[in-house]
């Protein structure tokens, strides 16, 4: 049996500013706001009799409610708005031939925090293309829209993984999957590298991407390089942000956060984006200088190339071997009651024999 | 962590021989890398010659012999460690990871005919508990108490595919018996994390049982 191997696409919209917004919009918060206006309520109906209790009340809870927002509702409420605008682009996008799809099938893996994270198996490079362009186009779109001065603002990141050579999926309790590597450590910690209205992509991305012809472009900034807990044994990895669009835009909301960073800096000077195969032969010269042992191969999509590196085709053959000592031993041998009967007998012997000797020996602790 | 509650297990069953051993003190033990592969073929190891319903039966009535002989119970992995004691075999825990590379393998059988399982340091108690059934698997049957040995015995996991499977039929059959794997099936569905609690093993475990029992039903 030859194990089977895919590529995911990751793509992760980050809530940013909702931990200021936890602090501001909380139930606390709430009591607070309550009890100032009880007490104005309580000195209405003293003031006032005539006004109902009820209707002092009404009026009270009307206020509270216009004034107070829980932190919960604003996030359900942005995850939704994302994903209704993502799934939109996704819809009126025009595929390219061969390519089909059902937007709505399109949902999100999970949640992780102020994290919303898709998780999409590749195909073919168009595919990857559909929905990195329109995630990039979403983001973009959902922070545009934001209205100035607002707390909140959307980050995405975007990386690929492939199973099960470098990155596994494993099974945990209640009959669910997850995704750990390698590419998902990257992906991960690629979040912290980007500011919202931005997209940030993995170096691996923009090698796929770059194959890909189109009218389409997604257009890349190389805006600098970070070193990553634990990745790349601490060599520094390269950051590329991407958009939909060539031309520079900015994003002047920082979400209260202080973001002000290289990357934004490199992101915002005078040189432009450029489409991702520009990128080819800095990426090829950087995976060559990365420690074989890492296992960084140049990202295949095997549905639609139908070949693999030669080592990752030889792991899968291991790995299917190593599958196979799990299996009862098809070529099934006659009946031998006989050893059967041995074996039990055997082994109920001996522990009978030592159970015998254990009861006759002097116990070693009651020296006297 | 891990370690820590594995050994508290340990010590709760009384188990005075698991401990932790380095490779210098594995040497000490006479825990050898020569010839792992070749003395599987010395006279006291030999393939079983049943099928594999046959070792469903080994299981089986072993387990019922052991639980009528071992009253209290804590856990599978105590359950384990009990037999393993009556059996006169000891369980340590390498302080390497990779101790397979090293030492050839996690069954030892002493010239004196007393054993150790070793256990990986980095394995989880619900592995560990495969494991030392799998290891007794091949106590039981691969070795001939009857012949007496010259050298140490160490079975090599990468030895033969099908002492290696009939090691895990056995494994397998002696942690999730067949009726009571079927009885669990109907009660938990495919809600694996439940059925790999039940039987104290890894959901990978369970899956591939289930796998195999699957394979046998008409």
């Amino acid at each position: 049996m030859i194990l089977s191997s895919e590529i995911r696409l990751f793509l992760s919209v980050d809530i940013s500013g909702s931990t200021i917004l936890k602090s501001i919009y909380n139930h606390s918060t709430l009591l607070s706001k309550y009890k100032s206006r009880r007490a104005s309520a309580d000195l209405v109906k003293i003031l006032f009799p005539n006004i109902s209790g009820e209707q002092v009340d009404s009026i009270l809870y009307k206020g509270l409610k216009d004034e107070c927002s829980d932190w919960a509702a604003v996030i359900e409420e942005h995850f939704h708005g994302f994903h209704q605008m993502f799934e939109k682009k996704l819809k009126e996008y025009k595929l390219p031939k061969g390519l089909s799809f059902d937007s709505k099938n399109i949902l999100p893996w999970k949640s992780i925090g102020d994290e919303l994270i898709y998780s999409i198996k590749l195909n073919n490079a168009g595919s990857l293309h559909v929905f990195l362009y329109n995630f990039i186009s979403a983001i973009e779109e959902y922070n545009s829209r934001l209205k100035q001065g607002n707390q909140i603002g959307m980050k995405g990141t975007a990386w690929t993984a492939g199973f099960p050579v470098r990155n596994r999926i494993i099974n945990i309790p209640g009959n669910q999957k997850d995704y750990l590597g390698p590419d998902m450590d990257i992906g991960f910690k690629l979040k912290s590298c980007v500011k919202a209205g931005f997209v940030v992509v993995c170096m691996n991305i923009v090698d796929l991407v770059g194959r890909f012809e189109t009218t389409n472009q997604i257009y890349i900034k190389h805006v600098g390089w970070d070193v990553l807990k634990d990745v790349w044994k601490g060599k520094p990895y390269p950051i590329f942000w991407a958009s939909h669009s060539k031309d520079i835009h900015r994003n002047e909301n920082n979400c209260g956060e202080t973001f002000i960073s290289k990357f934004t800096e490199k992101w915002l000077d005078e040189a432009s984006l450029q489409e991702a195969k520009h990128f080819k032969e800095q990426i090829d010269q950087i995976r060559v200088n990365l420690p074989y042992d890492l296992g960084e191969v140049t990202p295949y999509i095997f549905d639609e190339e139908k070949k693999r590196p030669d080592d990752h085709e030889l792991i899968l053959q291991i790995l299917a071997k190593l599958d196979d000592l799990n299996k009862t031993y098809e070529d099934d041998k006659p009946s031998d009651k006989e050893k059967v009967d041995k074996i039990v007998k055997d082994i109920t012997d001996k522990i009978e024999k030592n159970i015998e000797i254990e009861s006759i020996s002097p116990d070693p602790d009651n020296k006297q | 962590m891990r370690d820590n509650a594995r050994n508290s297990n340990a010590a709760s069953c009384s188990l005075s021989k698991s401990r932790r051993v380095d490779s210098k003190e594995r040497s000490t033990l006479n825990i050898t890398n020569q010839g792992n592969a070749l003395n599987i073929d010395c006279l006291a190891v030999k393939e079983f010659t049943g099928s594999i319903n046959d070792i469903e039966e080994i299981a089986t009535r072993l387990l019922e012999y052991f639980k009528s002989k071992i009253n209290v119970v804590t856990s599978q992995y105590h359950f384990l460690c009990e037999i393993v004691n009556k059996l006169k075999g000891s369980i340590v825990v390498s302080n390497n990871p990779f101790f397979y590379e090293e030492d050839g393998g996690s069954l030892l059988i002493k010239k004196d005919k007393s054993f150790i399982i070793t256990l990986s340091p980095i394995t989880s108690p619900l592995r560990d508990n495969f494991t030392i059934a799998h290891e007794l698997g091949h106590y039981f049957l691969h070795y001939d108490q009857d012949i007496d040995i010259k050298e140490d015995i160490v079975f090599a996991r990468y030895g033969r595919d099908l002492y290696e499977r009939q090691a895990n039929c056995f494994a397998a059959s002696f942690l999730m018996p067949k009726d009571d794997f079927i009885k669990a099936k109907k009660e938990y569905g495919n809600d694996y994390s439940a059925l790999a609690t039940r039987f104290e093993v890894s959901e990978t475990t369970v899956r591939i049982r289930e796998r195999n029992i699957n394979s046998f039903l008409p």
